[in-house]
């Protein structure tokens, strides 16, 4: 009981982190419903390039490329965008912009974890995202998809997959954030930081299945769906979707909170390795 | 002359400046050859589920990428400072200098940046363009090939132009970086065969954004030659000249309303 006070208190901290995420993230709405629009349109167009590919395949529209149906593919693109900008976060712009400015110090003169203080802030712009944007919008999608009847609907067993997905959906905003600050560290290496998050962004669209579902990777793909990278994007829609079972999602599950774990011992030590290399002016 | 002259002042300085910093640049143009790698693997993955896509097998459309990526590559060699002048440039006040000189305020926007990083870009977009080339076993006439070269440059420049417009725009309204985003991204997609699409995004990139007009007939025109190309080049030449001085003349009237932070 003792413990989990001291824990809450610890974490209590935090929480203005928390709230200046979600203040950056009001504060750019307008940026955010930008790209919302340019999703849309993207959409739009991956919905011509897959109808012409359905409608030039043998077996028609009605053709199953790779376990998908024509339907089942516009679902998960449109799944895998709204996905990808709801778990979005902005942890190695902001380290970078930190150890540029030099503005680094402000916290780490601070009794504050610099990585707890980046995870929140992470929270914060997410949780903005997750609620006002991605999950209205994956509503909307699924009951006109359902309602349609593009894809099969069991109510118990779709409830069982939310509650999975949103499991997930945890999962791949922290992996996502671990990546963003490994990301960050090297900012004390380089300054390029616009050509790294470029070069990490083409590496998670293709790697995690956002760009065209694993499954038309063949064996190469199923190797891919245990790579972190497929928690951002492919294993978490093909649970909503139905196409992994409870016994195949709990193992991912394990698996998911395994590079977790890994991936936050690293960033200990690169972090403490870094910080040895930082240099701010007095003045 | 005067101008070409003053060019290249402008880019040896502009290249100096980047490569003191090598190895971000080094980055930038791995950054971008990854991109495009991971772009192609993507596009060889769906087209590889269907024998033709609307009757464009996978080394034309190969083609077809690979040609207006090079036409894109080129744009972002020459052209980049224009996305900083809609997202940064007018909001923070920094383009005095340009300004204060007696020179065009668009010439030096334009001269005063070299992006090494669309290397990147344009070294796929040949390797691609070399690759599907030998695997169609193309037989092209001179005319075709005047064409071609006539539709990447004026592509190149239309993309130019239509950021000219929209970084203009930003003297007026201060950031318009994500509606260049926009029109950006939308272009993209005149990578892939025209006849996917329904009639009214065919219409737009033929008439409207009309990089469809530059590369996807000229393309379309080696592979099956039913157009004159000497016709089609003087169509899109002149298509070319117009949108480019439209976009002067809008980058002039709006240049005019900007305004300095005073410091």
């Amino acid at each position: 009981m003792l413990k989990m006070k001291k824990l809450k208190n610890k974490l209590a901290k935090y929480t203005p982190f928390f709230r200046a995420g979600m203040k950056s993230a009001l504060a750019y709405k307008a940026q955010m419903y930008g790209w919302i629009f340019i999703g849309t349109v993207e959409i739009l167009f991956i919905f011509f390039l897959y109808q012409a590919i359905y409608r030039n395949a043998p077996e028609g529209m009605n053709s199953v490329i790779n376990g998908f149906t024509f339907q089942e593919m516009i679902l998960y693109v449109a799944t895998a965008t709204i996905f990808a900008s709801a778990i979005s976060s902005e942890t190695s712009w902001n380290i970078y912009v930190e150890v540029r400015d030099g503005t680094i110090v402000n916290t780490l003169t601070k009794p504050v974890s610099y990585r707890l203080r980046h995870l929140f802030t992470c929270f914060g712009q997410v949780f903005f995202q997750v609620i006002f944007v991605a999950l209205p919008l994956l509503t909307i999608l699924y009951i006109v998809f359902i309602s349609c009847g593009f894809v099969h609907f069991e109510p118990l067993m779709f409830a069982l997959n939310v509650l999975f997905f949103l499991c997930f959906l945890l999962v791949a905003i922290l992996i996502n954030d671990a990546l963003g600050y490994m990301m960050g560290m090297l900012t004390f290496y380089t300054q390029h930081m616009f050509g790294l998050n470029m070069f990490m962004n083409a590496i998670r669209t293709f790697l995690s299945g956002a760009a065209v579902p694993l499954s038309y990777m063949g064996f190469i793909g199923v190797i891919f769906s245990y790579l972190p990278f497929a928690f951002l994007s492919s294993t978490p829609i093909l649970i909503l979707m139905g196409k992994i079972d409870v016994y195949g999602a709990l193992i991912y599950l394990s698996l998911a909170l395994g590079y977790i774990l890994i991936s936050e011992i690293a960033n200990h030590f690169l972090f403490n390795h870094c910080i040895k290399k930082i240099v701010v002016q007095g003045g | 002359m005067r101008y070409l002259k003053l060019y290249f002042t402008y880019a040896k300085l502009s290249l100096m400046s980047k490569l003191s910093y090598k190895s971000n640049t080094i980055i930038g143009i791995i950054a971008f050859l990854f991109t495009e790698i991971t772009s192609i693997l993507t596009l060889f993955l769906i087209v590889s589920q269907v024998p033709s896509l609307d009757g464009w097998n996978m080394y034309e459309i190969g083609l077809l990428y690979g040609i207006t990526n090079l036409a894109i590559g080129l744009d972002h060699l020459f052209t980049d400072k224009l996305w900083s002048v809609a997202y940064f440039e007018v909001r923070n006040g920094t383009m005095d200098s340009f300004f204060l000189r007696p020179l065009p305020v668009l010439f030096q926007t334009i001269a005063c940046e070299i992006q090494l990083e669309a290397f990147g870009e344009i070294l796929t977009a040949i390797f691609m363009i070399i690759f599907c080339s030998i695997n169609l076993n193309l037989a092209v006439s001179f005319g075709n090939v005047l064409l071609l070269v006539i539709g990447i440059i004026c592509a190149s420049l239309l993309i130019t132009s239509f950021k000219i417009i929209i970084a203009g725009l930003a003297f007026v309204f201060k950031r318009t970086g994500a509606y260049l985003q926009i029109v950006y991204n939308f272009a993209m997609y005149s990578k892939y065969p025209l006849s996917i699409f329904p009639k009214i995004i065919r219409f737009i990139f033929s008439f409207i954004i009309p990089l469809g007009l530059c590369i996807y007939y000229p393309v379309s025109n080696i592979l099956n030659p039913s157009l004159n190309p000497y016709l089609l080049s003087i169509l899109i030449v002149a298509i070319t000249a117009i949108m480019l001085f439209l976009s002067i003349f809008i980058w002039t009237k709006c240049a005019k309303r900007y305004e300095s932070t005073g410091s």
